[in-house]
């Protein structure tokens, strides 16, 4: 009996028991493998899009608009509120910005520029990729920009280069002097950011921003600093209303909930069938040995150490099965290989912490599963089970 | 000697013998289909919008370079020239079909959200006068009236669905005002059935600015259509970009593909799943009949016919969990969703339903592929002996 009671002895028995019908358990394996990974990939979609949210919100940034605005990428804020902004008691630093879009070299093609103050900008937040030449070369050049690398890719760019950003109809063409290149991971990964006077020289709209960045000195003041800043241009010409970067964060989430409600409930959808898949599988097994169940408990396995039998022989295959489609979802995400078809700027991603939630939630799947099997199996008197009445 | 076939009924006594096994089988087909259904559906409603959205007749007269509504300014003294160029068709008042509108999105809330500070939606606001409802065909009062003062606003159909059934008498928040539902109108589920419609001279105070964002025309002679739109484009007195509305709208559909992607792809996932679990069923009923089969072959059955029932019976199974995923996602036909301030409504169409069922009758079939294999393969001998 004690090889039964040693640790790696139970393994060797569970493993046993799971591996008596191969077939059977490479079947359920498999589809164990195949719902984790749909699990995992779901889980991996939504870190992606949630990442990308919190990644733009700051717990200390604030985000100043005009309170009237018809539309977000206008200028329409007045440029000379920046001042007022980084004079406020708590504020640490504060940026204007605006934007312009236009074409790159093909036709069609779509390069958003963000028209920013480069000193004050740069104090703001760190650029990934960005070195402090490019970024010096970048304050320091009136025509210069710093280009997100997926632009400078699209379009056969590189830093060095004189381009043309092509304004549609009337819209005048920007020239542009890379001086730099932002990382791919960054926000401005995906676009190009200028000189916000030369922008407004070229475009029009000189001294007005669409919107101004500010950071404060501890997140706790966010809310408070927000709502001061609104009402002391209250009666300005041009109304504020400022949020903390969070709770903007907070309302395109709230546009996005229909989709990652679904998307959450279709993983966990998976999850709930794999528990029967398994728990079928399993209970199978069970039927074919009910008489060497009978055996086991006549010789003196109580009905707690059969049901831990069972249970255990669901959560090992379940074990193995979810770790296997966790880390291939895991593997395919991080490879970069998945694209979405025409969204091909939305790069996702997958996190170690999705990983181990995944593949540990395959332990309560496999107990869940097991632990029906294992009750109908020690409910059968001892005798009826060495007669193998099925 | 003709081989002797076996019946049909003996396929389907034997799936009911084994109930459990049977029931997760069908469980897991009919959660494959439902959810692929489901996805497919959701693809269908955005691309719906998209198609219905906008008149062949419409031109769109946008301020130049802009993209989109949002992005576009037109100030109003080229407003008249615009509403007033030739060939636009005119109503029944003998004024010109030319619907001036100032677009604005904004964080729309229940008055209730408000007081528990919930975060709302972003909603497109659409500021209109009177002659929207004539040059946006189909769109139609269904109840209430229409504004008459400022604070008073309509709300599209599928919005005051989505927002948790709104109805005249309700009021919403937005730009820090709160405003009284007086109408709510239908619009053939385009695009506009997601909006807020306000007064345009409203907005504008609302927003304070006088400018607007797109006349909306209709030309009265179509076959002109193209004419027009060069002649509006390259005229010296506007400066502005024309688009067809149907072309406008079109872009939208970007979203439901990405939609129909992840649907093919997550039913193939469960698909997979639901194949696994019915070839270990199938194999179970197999190793659990294997005498009765080498009777059956004794009797006289061929090898084919006794292989064919087990394939009959998994896809039996098959097409049974197909017709309950069919049911199950029946369930969200009209399901009203809103994705980045576009209300659609979940549409299932016959033709996704039949999909559903071929992928139903697919994973029958593979999972019931092997295990029939192995039963035409037995040994009568052997099977007879068999324990």
């Amino acid at each position: 009996m004690r090889r039964f009671t040693s640790g790696a002895g139970q393994l060797r028995m569970l493993l046993r028991q799971v591996l008596r019908s191969p077939r059977r358990a490479l079947l359920t394996f498999l589809g164990l493998v195949v719902a984790f990974f749909l699990f995992t990939s779901l889980e991996s979609v939504l870190y992606t899009l949630e990442g990308l949210l919190a990644q733009s919100a700051s717990e200390t940034g604030i985000f100043m608009r005009p309170r009237s605005r018809a539309s977000f990428f206008r200028a329409a804020l007045p440029i000379r509120y920046v001042e007022q902004v980084r004079d406020m008691d708590g504020v640490v630093e504060a940026s204007p910005a605006r934007f312009h879009f236009g074409a790159g070299v093909h036709e069609g093609s779509f390069v958003a520029v963000v028209g920013v103050d480069p000193p004050s900008y740069l104090r703001l937040r760190a650029l990934e990729g960005v070195s402090e030449i490019e970024a010096q070369a970048f304050r320091g050049d009136r025509r210069g920009a710093l280009v997100g690398a997926r632009i400078l890719a699209s379009n056969g760019w590189k830093v060095g280069d004189e381009v043309t950003v092509r304004g549609r109809g009337r819209v005048p063409d920007l020239s542009l002097r890379i001086v730099g290149d932002i990382g791919e991971g960054d926000r401005m990964g995906r676009a190009a950011l200028a000189h916000i006077d030369y922008l407004a020289q070229v475009m029009g709209g000189e001294g007005r921003a669409a919107f101004i960045q500010a950071r404060v000195a501890h997140p706790s003041l966010a809310l408070a600093i927000a709502r001061s800043l609104d009402e002391r241009f209250a009666n300005f010409a041009v109304p504020t209303r400022t949020r903390s970067e969070r709770s903007h964060a907070a309302g395109i989430l709230a546009n996005l909930s229909d989709v990652l409600v679904g998307l959450r409930t279709i993983g966990y959808l998976a999850l709930l069938i794999t528990v029967l898949v398994v728990g079928n599988a399993v209970a199978m097994g069970v039927r074919e040995r009910t008489m060497e169940i009978g055996t086991l408990r006549a010789l003196g396995f109580g009905r707690g150490r059969v049901v831990a039998l069972v249970v255990g022989e669901a959560m090992l295959l379940s074990l193995a099965g979810g770790l296997a489609g966790a880390l291939g979802a895991y593997a395919l995400f991080e490879s970069g290989w998945i694209e979405v078809p025409r969204m091909t700027d939305l790069r996702l991603h997958s996190d170690a912490s999705v990983l181990a939630r995944s593949a540990l939630l395959s332990l309560p799947v496999g107990a869940l599963a097991g632990l029906v099997p294992a009750f109908s199996a020690v409910r059968r008197p001892i005798s009826e089970a060495l007669h193998g009445a099925d | 000697m003709a081989q002797a076939t076996l019946p049909f009924a003996y396929a389907w006594r034997n799936v009911l013998a084994r109930k459990l096994s049977t029931a997760v089988t069908l469980l897991c087909v009919a959660v494959s289909v439902m959810v692929y259904v489901v996805m497919i559906s959701t693809a269908d409603g955005i691309e719906r919008v998209a198609v219905s959205s906008g008149h062949p007749h419409n031109l769109v007269v946008l301020s130049t370079g802009a993209n989109s509504a949002e992005s576009s300014r037109l100030a109003p003294p080229s407003i008249p020239v615009i509403r007033h160029f030739p060939g636009i068709a005119r109503g029944n008042n003998g004024e010109p079909l030319a619907s001036v509108e100032l677009l604005s999105a904004q964080e729309v809330r229940r008055v209730d959200a408000v007081e528990n500070d919930e975060a709302g939606r972003f909603t497109p606001i659409r500021g209109v006068t009177p002659s929207a409802f004539q040059v946006h065909s189909g769109s139609h009062l269904v109840a209430g009236r229409l504004p008459r003062e400022p604070g008073e606003i309509l709300i599209g159909r599928l919005l005051a669905r989505e927002l948790g059934g709104v109805g005249v008498g309700d009021s919403l928040s937005f730009a820090e005002r709160v405003h009284r539902v007086v109408g709510v109108f239908e619009a053939r589920g385009q695009i506009f059935e997601s909006e807020v419609w306000v007064e345009l001279a409203s907005l504008q105070a609302m927003l304070d600015q006088r400018d607007v964002s797109q006349v909306v025309i209709r030309v009265a002679d179509p076959s002109r259509l193209p004419e027009w739109k060069e002649a509006l484009s390259e005229s010296r007195r506007v400066q502005v970009d024309v688009r067809l509305e149907p072309d406008y709208y079109a872009d939208m559909g970007r979203g439901s593909r990405a939609f129909s992607y992840l649907g093919n792809l997550v039913g193939f996932l469960l698909g997979l799943g639901a194949i696994a679990a019915g070839m270990n069923s199938t194999y179970a009923a197999l190793s659990g009949r294997v005498r009765e089969m080498g009777t059956l072959r004794a009797l006289g059955f061929g090898r084919s016919s006794v292989g064919l029932t087990l394939l009959a019976e998994s896809c039996l199974i098959g097409g049974l969990g197909g017709l309950l995923g069919i049911l199950l996602a029946l369930f969200f036909d009209g399901f009203a969703m809103s994705l980045m301030g576009l209300a659609f409504e979940l549409r299932v169409r016959p033709a996704s339903l039949g999909e559903g069922l071929v992928l139903a009758l697919a994973i029958g079939l593979v999972g019931g592929l092997l295990p029939a294999r192995s039963a035409a393969r037995l040994e009568i001998v052997e099977a007879l002996r068999h324990a």
